[in-house]
């Protein structure tokens, strides 16, 4: 019995045994690896996230799109001999967070990342290196608010690639259909009401004034229009302190504009879960205005709109000329990268004239510096340049970046439009309540 | 003198068997050892699996939901309950009654129907191959592809639903601001693309059963919906068993559908776990509470799940 006993737990203990080295051999296999993939600590190979038109390119596309991300690696190796350059596309958004989090956690992290809306929140983890004394020479030159995405608590953390931002579009087919003049677009939020209506009464079901979205879920995309008639009225998503400012007395009179002109869009088309089907029934004929973002052009384009021209977006009055930068791609530096100065050089290599500009002629993405965008305003078609006037005259900002439960924050804003959009209730008491539980999700 | 035999004989018998059992259980013994290697042999790759991948990941999950990981930081700070006692409070409450809310409904729906298909597919419809065929291609096809096709017959502005109603002079089917029907769509959804499995599952289950039973039913005069509350269900309970266990598993692990089709919304009425679940871990960057909500629905899973297999085999265990 005695030795049964001892042989059962003499295998027990090699069973254990073997079992504890394998698990050890396998977590010890993961503990070689370090920030930037695989690389060996000699071995200067900088590992870039980069957004995936720049990454998938290179490869894909390489006479056209491609140059832009072969253009940064080849100028800045040359720069730097010994060092490699590696872009890799690990997706956006969701997706590139995931990805983020995960590679984080296995201390697998790349040199540098990319995204748009979420650096604050890294930044204030202490996640990110500061890019401030890089940038002493070149911060004018950078529109203030694209930058704005990458700044927390007065420091900068990330620099942009290039930006977007939201204008106005118009299809004057249908707007000369509902015989209305389409030389020129609605210059207030009086006249795009006035005219929405007339033309939505005049189509009878075959065409309608405006495309309004309505929210879904948690997701952005009727945020960002409707954040571009809050900060022309002055009633910007959030306080410069970073709070909720929800219940604005100015936001009110915004969401009165907005839950009257949603009645001049085609019923069910505002909250269709295609956030594409709702902005490209204006390509297809069926409405006639719309707040648009700056890819509208070669999107309408393609879908063989031949008559969407584009503006300003009408102001309220008293109002100031005012839009929301989006798609504006930002990169910054991770601190456990292992060659943080190289880093450092090559997200400032992004905004070089040279770079930014061939962002603009490789892929079509707006430059976010000055001097390139003043460059290159003049070779862009009439249809994209007042989005580029926008982005160099109007007072431009980012969708506020929440530090705490951003889903819940944006959750409420959400719920709220959509009591707005489909109720009579009373606003004040909607957007009371929103910033009740933004402010108590913020809390966390 | 038998019994002095027979305890005289015990001894050279002992002897003799001890001299055998010696040899015989060292050699056993040693026959017993090479077993038990080759069982760990081939046991070591399965447990290390098993430890790498199950056992590890789960204590260290439950290790995690204790602390306030962001996935960021590299210091997680420990919070002891803290993560837990904030599924007490807005809006986890309402998250976990959608999660119920949808999971009953899907198992009921789902069930019933599965085992309705089932009975006629095995009684008495044409082309029975091609319906059992017909049912799982949901079931296989990615849930990316079939919530676009969902969303090609639902789409509030151009759908089939609303161009149907529009003949009709109807306005358009807007299930997406309203609550209600956003739920029972996505019920419903689910049932389509997941139903597959189960009928095929009842399928099994009816063949197994002996077709004398019925005829023995019929001689009885047992009509058909006596046959099969009577027969059918009671000899279908094993099978009826496990679709109602996988069919709640797969019910509150919804995701996909609600990710690609409403994102929680409206009003945050299909706002399911495993959904806030992902949006705490990788969009509010708070993996302790997304760790501890993954423990909270695979407590309620289990208690789900034992106690629909108790009530099931009440009889049995009786």
């Amino acid at each position: 019995m005695k030795t049964s006993t001892g042989h059962r737990a003499r295998a027990v203990r090699a069973g254990a045994g073997a079992l504890a080295a394998s698990v050890l051999a396998i977590t010890m296999s993961g503990c070689g690896a370090s920030p930037g993939g695989t690389q060996a600590s000699d071995d200067k190979t900088l590992v870039v996230w980069a957004e995936g038109t720049t990454a998938d390119t290179i490869k894909s596309d390489p006479d056209k799109q491609g140059k832009y991300g072969q253009y940064l690696i080849d100028t800045f190796e040359k720069a730097h001999p010994g060092v490699t350059v590696k872009i890799e596309n690990h997706g956006w958004d969701d997706v590139l967070r995931q990805n983020l989090t995960t590679a984080l956690l296995a201390g697998t992290g790349p040199d540098i990342i990319v995204g748009e809306n979420y650096f604050q929140s890294y930044a204030a983890n202490d996640a990110l290196v500061p890019l401030d004394d890089e940038i002493k020479d070149i911060k004018d030159n950078l529109i203030p608010g694209t930058l704005e995405a990458g700044q927390y608590d007065g420091k900068t953390y990330a620099l942009p690639s290039w930006t977007g931002v939201f204008g106005f579009e118009r299809n004057c087919t249908v707007i000369e259909e509902a015989g209305l003049d389409c030389s020129s677009a609605p210059a207030t939020w009086d006249d795009l009401l006035t005219q929405a209506k007339e033309i939505t009464a005049k189509g009878a079901g075959k065409y309608y004034g405006y495309t309004d979205q309505g929210p879904q879920g948690s997701n952005l995309g009727a945020v960002f229009r409707a954040a571009v008639f809050l900060n022309q009225a002055g009633a910007p998503l959030a306080t410069a302190d970073g709070k909720p400012n929800f219940n604005d007395p100015k936001a009110l009179d915004v969401y009165k504009f907005l839950r009257e002109i949603d009645k001049t869009t085609q019923p069910g088309l505002n909250f269709d879960p295609d956030e594409g089907k709702i902005y490209s029934a204006l390509f297809e004929g069926k409405s006639a205005y719309q707040v648009a973002g700056s890819w509208h052009v070669a999107w309408a384009a393609q879908s063989g709109c031949t008559d969407c021209q584009y503006s300003m977006v009408p102001l309220p009055a008293g109002g100031t000329q005012s839009s929301l930068v989006v798609g504006n791609v930002l990169y910054a530096v991770l601190k456990t990268s292992k060659h943080v100065d190289l880093a450092k050089e090559f997200v400032k290599s992004l905004t070089t004239d040279e770079a930014q500009e061939l962002g603009y002629t490789a892929i079509g993405r707006i430059p976010a510096t000055k001097s390139a965008l003043e460059a290159v305003r003049p070779t862009m078609s009439a249809a994209e340049q007042p989005f580029a006037d926008v982005l160099l005259n109007a007072d431009v900002h980012p969708l506020p970046q929440w530090s705490t439960n951003p889903q819940q924050v944006w959750q409420a804003w959400n719920d709220a439009f959509l009591k707005t959009l489909t109720t009579n209730d009373s606003l004040s008491d909607i957007w009371d309540e929103a910033q009740a539980t933004a402010e108590t999700a913020l809390k966390g | 003198m038998a019994t002095t035999q027979q305890i005289g004989a015990q001894p050279i018998g002992r002897a003799h068997d001890t001299s055998h059992s010696v040899a015989g259980r060292v050699k056993r013994s040693a026959t017993a050892r090479r077993q038990r290697r080759t069982a760990w042999i081939i046991l070591v790759p399965v447990l290390v699996y098993l430890g790498v991948f199950e056992f590890v990941p789960v204590l260290l999950n439950v290790a995690l939901s204790l602390t306030n990981y962001n996935g960021i930081s590299a210091s997680p700070s420990f919070v002891g309950l803290g993560n837990y006692l904030r599924y007490l409070q807005d809006p986890y409450p309402t998250v976990m009654l959608n999660t119920f809310i949808m999971a009953v409904g899907i198992l009921v729906v789902q069930t019933v129907v599965a085992f309705l298909i089932a009975l006629a597919i095995q009684t008495r419809v044409i082309g029975a191959a091609i319906h059992r065929a017909a049912w799982y291609v949901p079931t296989l096809t990615s849930a990316a592809i079939t919530t676009q096709v969902a969303l090609i017959f639902l789409s509030p502005s151009d759908g089939v639903v609303s161009r149907m109603l529009a003949m009709f002079g109807q306005g358009p089917f807007v299930w997406t601001t309203d609550p209600t029907a956003a739920r029972i769509i996505l019920i419903l959804y689910t049932v389509w693309h997941g139903i597959g499995g189960p009928v095929l599952l009842f399928i099994a289950g009816l063949s197994s059963i002996d077709p004398e039973v019925y005829e023995a039913a019929r001689v009885d005069g047992a009509v058909a919906i006596q046959r099969t509350f009577y027969i059918t269900i009671p000899l279908l309970k094993p099978m009826l068993v496990f679709v109602l266990i996988t069919t709640t598993i797969g019910g509150f692990q919804q995701f996909e559908s609600v990710l690609l089709m409403t994102k929680g919304g409206p009003l945050n009425s299909t706002m399911v776990m495993l959904l806030q679940i992902y949006d705490d871990a990788f969009v509010n960057a708070h993996l302790g509470l997304a760790a501890a909500g993954a423990v909270i629905l695979a407590l309620l899973l289990l208690a789900f799940s034992l106690t629909m297999l108790r009530m099931m085999t009440k009889d049995e265990q009786r």
